[in-house]
């Protein structure tokens, strides 16, 4: 019963789509000033503060403002707060808030709700590392916090994005309900340029522009309609037809490629540097015979990167070398590329005394891959035991029937080799450390440590990197963990993954900035509004 | 009447393995071959086979290796393209009709062994065996079978071994109640009672005096039993519940479904197949019936 009537709300979901996303697109001619934007990506809820991931950090920022923003090149921008100061010893960051600022309920922006906020995220972001160094948070007077750090934390300023700090309001949030639950997650107050009039639970939601948001003439849109597709090529041909202005995270090569030739859209792969999507391929680095680093790089020599990424992901893809995304200011691009060697390949497993049977085979290897994404997963695992053949490797390919059931062989270390993609989010501090600190070998948790690589050199530069505040000298320490991993291979780099944004020629300011469409769209406008 | 004529072949005898003056399965040869679509699927099957048997010598490329970029077009250097990773879609054809054939061909064999034994124990003992026999066939039989080979295969493990099971314990409740019906139109004719009252045991009567007799229909039900599982191994690979390491017709259908307007070669080719291979089952399946059947005979 419950299948059947999913069903046909779908079905009535699509006929809704089909009949009213046209009107809502021609309001936008009619003097409207109406944004219609598509996504696969489904919330949970709206609160950013309690929730990480695409489709929570982009209504989040839209109704929620957060102390800083960032531009298209890593620059802090005054947001919340107008100025702001690092201590000379790193250990407090002041924060002088706008003094005009007010939440969608009337109620001022003050520096109670930065305090309660901050420490609210400290204690329930699924990002334990991004606010840890913050001990706590002092409000001297209304408009200005300052945060009382343990040790010095460069990587607090970026955590100050929309994305990742929303300032909520105390006198709603702070109620004593458990904040992953609260009621007002699903009917947010925040400060930011846009308040949610209304959601339908996977169909959409209306954001409706804010008219005492703090930042004069601001925003340029009066509306944005996000609506909730399931199916890609139903929204892809939507978008080609003008039913929506924006669909952001695309991802695919032939639909990305097949929007690039839609005469009526602009479409970009900008906007997911702060997000750092990587795809790899990754060791259990204790089981035989992968614990010897020889037989991992040997994998790493009989893979071909350009190859997959020109061609099984139709060039669509960026090339990842190391654990940081190349779009980071602190990637290095001076690390061992494992450029394709199958004489080198055999010769490392000769070397590890892996020599070949009489079969030809050398020894056997399971391959996993999350199901879903065949492009970026399971086309790769495919690609990998044809290569891993060739040097003398058995590769079988286990595929899993859902998410859980490749997350929990994985984060329980029942695993060879496997596919996976782990996001950057921004500082390393926040979404790389996880990946490889020795602390994070934590049994059942997914994208921690799964790998259970442990170097004490790289649980040493991690943490200096963390609390060292001098620019240069916590570049040079990444530069230095990326190298040493890089040659260790505990993961084999392959990409970032392709996420693009399509939006209808005519719009103005597009989102390019590192968080794109998880940043504010106040200063979006319809330069040429869309003709009907 | 036929019937009479290969009916009391094994009854008024003792010896119950005496045979008959023509064996019945030349009668049916004879009657099989006047049929033109019995033949002719007989033969695209054969055919069919054949390349699946002997091609993998000829044309030793293996079809999960890759051969060249992805998407290329049916040309001279791969007469039928690539797919979506560069792998060689003619080796996938005459590779994978092994694996496909070999799926249907097992999982027929499961579903006609268990079919078979549930039917001739509830036909011929009836009373409360037959009833609970019964109920566990329409237990079966409620559950639609793809939904629940599906669950099968995605608690066990989209393996070969696992989808043939699967498919195998999923079908076989068709040739169940067709097996009990004819032991129970069987058990209580002349011949039958008169092996009994000559001493024959349950086991006895069971194997030498029902199921001969029960087995013609029984046979043209597993040929068709045979399309029935290649078709429903392409639609558990169609699902993403193929095995990806063994390369079948199911598998390149479901994993190039995706790319069917980038590369039409590597959906139609293998879609091809499995429609010729099912279509030669099934003109096997009805010539068969047609040849078998002693009614449809004396109508002929």
């Amino acid at each position: 019963m419950l299948i059947r009537r999913h069903f046909v709300l779908g079905a009535l979901g699509l006929v809704a789509a089909a009949t009213f996303a046209s009107p809502a697109a021609r309001a936008q001619s009619s003097g409207g000033n109406t944004l219609v934007v598509a996504t696969t990506q489904v919330p949970r809820h709206f609160n950013g503060a309690v929730q990480s991931g695409m489709a929570t950090a982009m209504p989040t920022a839209q109704i929620f403002a957060s102390p800083l923003r960032y531009d298209d090149k890593w620059n802090p921008q005054p947001y919340l707060a107008q100025s702001w100061e690092v201590a000379p010893d790193g250990l407090s960051v002041t924060l002088h808030l706008v003094k005009d600022a007010v939440f969608h309920d009337g109620h001022p922006v003050t520096s109670e709700d930065v305090a309660f906020s901050i420490m609210a995220i400290k204690a329930n972001h699924p990002f334990q590392t991004m606010l840890a160094a913050v001990d706590k948070v002092e409000t001297p007077d209304p408009a200005t916090a300052i945060l009382r750090l343990k040790n010095p934390s460069p990587s607090l300023l970026l955590a100050m994005s929309p994305a990742l700090m929303p300032i909520l309001p105390k006198h709603i949030y702070g109620d004593g309900q458990d904040l992953k639950t609260h009621p007002a997650n699903l009917k947010p107050i925040g400060s930011g340029p846009f308040k949610l009039t209304e959601y339908k639970q996977g169909e959409y939601y209306t954001l409706e522009k804010f008219d005492k948001f703090f930042i004069p003439g601001r925003p340029k849109l009066d509306k944005i309609v996000v609506r909730l597709v399931s199916d890609q090529n139903a929204a892809v041909v939507s978008l080609e037809r003008g039913d929506f202005s924006a669909f952001p995270f695309i991802a695919g090569a032939r639909d990305i490629d097949r929007l690039q030739k839609a005469p009526n859209l602009v479409v970009t792969d900008k906007g997911m540097a702060g997000v750092g999507p990587l795809n790899w391929l990754a060791f259990n680095t204790r089981k035989k015979p992968l614990d010897d680093v020889r037989v991992r790089q040997a994998v790493a020599y009989a893979a071909n990167r350009d190859f997959i990424v020109s061609k099984l992901m139709g060039g669509k893809a960026t090339p990842a070398l190391g654990p940081i995304a190349p779009d980071s200011p602190l990637a290095e691009a001076g690390v061992e590329a494992y450029k394709v060697d199958y004489a080198k390949s055999a010769a490392l497993l000769d070397a590890a005394g892996y020599a070949k049977g009489a079969d030809g085979s050398r020894f056997s290897l399971t391959i996993d891959y999350i199901p879903g994404g065949d492009e970026q997963q399971r086309n790769v695992a495919e690609y990998m035991r044809s290569q891993l053949k060739r040097v003398g490797i058995n590769l079988e390919v286990r595929a899993a029937p859902d998410f859980p059931t490749w997350a929990q062989r994985v984060s329980n270390f029942d695993f060879d080799l496997t596919m996976d993609t782990v996001y950057n989010w921004g500082d390393p501090v926040i979404g790389v450390n996880r990946t490889y600190l020795t602390s994070n070998i934590r049994k059942g948790i997914i994208w921690s440590n799964t790998q259970q690589y442990s170097n004490p050199k790289v649980d040493e530069l991690l943490q200096a990197a963390a609390v060292e505040t001098s620019p240069e000298k916590r570049r040079a320490l990444y530069s230095e963990f990326q190298k040493i991993v890089v040659s260790d291979v505990p993961i084999y780099f392959i990409n970032v993954s392709p996420y693009y944004n399509a939006f209808a020629k005519g719009l103005g300011n597009l989102p390019n900035s590192i968080w794109g469409m998880m940043s504010p769209l106040d200063e979006l406008y319809w330069e040429v509004p869309p003709k009907t | 009447m036929t019937i009479e004529t290969s009916s009391p072949m094994a009854a008024p005898q003792i010896d119950l393995s005496a045979p008959a003056a023509v064996p019945p399965w030349r009668l049916a040869l004879r009657q099989f071959m006047k049929s033109p679509s019995g033949v002719a699927g007989a033969g695209m099957l054969l055919l069919i086979i054949l390349v699946a048997v002997i091609g993998p010598s000829l044309y030793p490329v293996d079809p999960l290796d890759l051969v060249g970029a992805p998407f290329m077009p049916p040309d001279a250097d791969a007469w039928f393209g690539t797919d979506y990773l560069g792998r060689d879609v003619l080796a996938g054809l005459i590779h994978g009709g092994r694996a496909t054939l070999a799926v249907g061909a097992v999982a027929a064999l499961i579903t006609i062994a268990i079919g078979l034994v549930i039917g001739a124990v509830s036909g011929f003992f009836g009373g409360a065996i037959d009833a609970i026999m019964v109920k566990i066939t329409e237990f079966f039989q409620i559950l639609p079978p793809l939904l629940f080979a599906m669950v099968l295969v995605t608690l066990f493990g989209p393996k070969l071994t696992t989808i043939t099971l699967a498919i195998g314990g999923v079908s076989w409740t068709s040739v169940a109640r067709l097996t009990r019906a004819e032991f129970l139109r069987l058990r209580d004719l002349d011949f039958v009672k008169a092996s009994r009252a000559a001493g024959a045991s349950s086991a006895n009567l069971i194997l030498r005096v029902l199921l001969p007799n029960a087995l013609p229909a029984v046979i043209v039900s597993a040929t068709l039993a045979i399309g029935v599982a290649i078709l429903f191994e392409g639609g558990l690979s169609f699902l993403g519940l193929g095995d990806p390491n063994v390369m079948s017709w199911g598998l390149m259908l479901g994993q190039n479904r995706n790319y069917i307007l980038d590369a039409w070669w590597a959906v139609m080719f293998p879609g091809a197949a499995i429609f010729l291979a099912v279509l030669a089952i099934s003109l096997v399946g009805d010539g068969l019936n047609d040849a078998i059947n002693p009614r449809l005979r004396r109508r002929s």
